[in-house]
């Protein structure tokens, strides 16, 4: 189901807006899974949205694997509630994105999208299985 | 999870995508690219409208926008028959750009900011390498300028929109209430055009029309001259600088197009 989500979010980023949607909801799945597959997802749907936005591929599948390493590496080291966390990388990660690719009114864009990733998050994610990092194994 | 089981993965990933990049900038993955867009450019051409909702239909304004388009297409024609050679003109009815070098293309995407709020930054286009498309090739709707060819796939292409910041051409703006003319460069600015490197001692008004000058290479690609790119809507002159500027306003909606021309020849 995630896949194909993702994939109607790739097809809509090439298609009608600049929000990296698909890195917001790859953020969300990897705070809320804490799974390695979030990696190869990344790696994937990079290749996807350069092919099909015409740019040089491989370039965003390296900045989504990055940025989705160190947001699984670091989870732990932080001691609050994974929501925060979220919308800490969320702005931060669309922020250097929309630098990154000289895309128009990259604060706005952060800001943006992590209103979005707060919404997606409460409502899609259960309130029970929102995992405090230092409650994980 | 462990740093040591990430850092493999990350590594290898991280090899592998280098490898690509490697590849693509030496143009080694067009036959992968173009078959991966043979399948996926029908999908978006499908998924395109359903998402694009268009502005809430007001007629009025839409035939305002027509009607402006049309008045500047009839300014522009009607300096062109006082200027040249009005029985030439009259025997040949030349129209421009001559349709036989139009090729029509469909916009299967436009990623603007927020879709319909703000402008896209470029066009899709579902025309490419196998139809003749070219880069530099100019994009037009109608005689109003819309963008330059910046690639070229088998089967799509990729249009710079004139709005682009790194978009800039050389232009000139015509008044046509009374002949005045002058020579600049326009540039994208986001939203808007502007028009630079106008010297002060040249007038400029608001309501001019900015027209391309022309900049056609030996390969024929470029932009041709006289194509609309839009309507001075106000001026910047300082005397303490050396050239006065205009913000320049597209009669085009860019986040409205499925549909443009590419000048093929």
């Amino acid at each position: 189901m995630f896949v194909i989500i993702l994939a109607l979010t790739i097809l809509l980023e090439a298609s009608l807006t600049t929000i990296p949607l698909t890195l917001v909801l790859l953020l969300i799945y990897a705070v809320y899974k804490n799974d390695l597959n979030v990696l190869f997802l990344g790696f994937f749907s990079g290749l996807f949205l350069d092919i099909l936005r015409l740019e040089t591929v491989g370039i965003t599948s390296l900045y989504f694997v990055i940025f989705l390493s160190l947001v699984l590496m670091y989870k732990r080291k932080f001691e609050t509630e994974s929501v925060y966390y979220l919308l800490f990388f969320c702005f931060l990660g669309v922020l250097l994105f929309s630098f990154l690719n000289g895309l128009g009114n990259p604060i706005a864009q952060a800001i943006l999208s992590t209103a979005l990733a707060l919404l997606i998050y409460k409502t899609f994610v259960p309130a029970k299985e929102r995992i405090l990092p230092w409650q994980q194994k | 999870m462990r740093k040591k089981k990430i850092l493999p993965v990350l590594i290898f990933l991280a090899v592998i995508c280098a490898f690509i990049v490697a590849l693509s900038t030496l143009g080694k993955l067009s036959f992968a690219e173009n078959s991966v867009l043979s399948i996926l450019a029908p999908i978006q051409r499908v998924v395109m409208p359903i998402f694009n909702i268009k502005k809430s239909g007001d007629s009025s304004l839409d035939e305002l926008k027509k009607e402006n388009e049309g008045l500047l297409k009839k300014l522009k024609d009607s300096a062109f028959l006082e200027s040249e050679n009005k029985a030439l003109r009259d025997q040949f009815e030349i129209s421009y750009p001559s349709s036989h070098t139009l090729l029509p293309a469909k916009v299967i995407g436009a990623p603007g900011f927020l879709p319909n709020i703000s402008e896209p930054s470029y066009l899709v286009l579902d025309k490419g390498e196998k139809d003749g498309v070219k880069e530099g090739q100019a994009v037009v709707l109608r005689e109003n300028l819309v963008g330059r060819i910046a690639l070229v796939r088998g089967g799509v292409s990729k249009a710079q929109l004139i709005t682009d910041r790194s978009s800039f051409f050389t232009a000139r703006s015509v008044s046509y209430s009374d002949g005045r003319e002058s020579s600049g460069v326009a540039r994208g600015e986001g939203v808007f055009l502007s028009y630079g490197n106008v010297l002060l001692s040249e007038v400029l008004k608001p309501g001019d029309v900015i027209l391309t000058k022309g900049d056609i290479s030996e390969e024929g690609t470029g932009f041709p001259p006289n194509l609309i790119v839009g309507k001075i809507v106000s001026i910047d002159k300082k005397p303490s600088d050396l050239f006065q500027k205009a913000k320049v306003e597209s009669p085009i909606d860019f986040s409205d197009l499925d549909q443009v021309f590419i000048i093929i020849n």
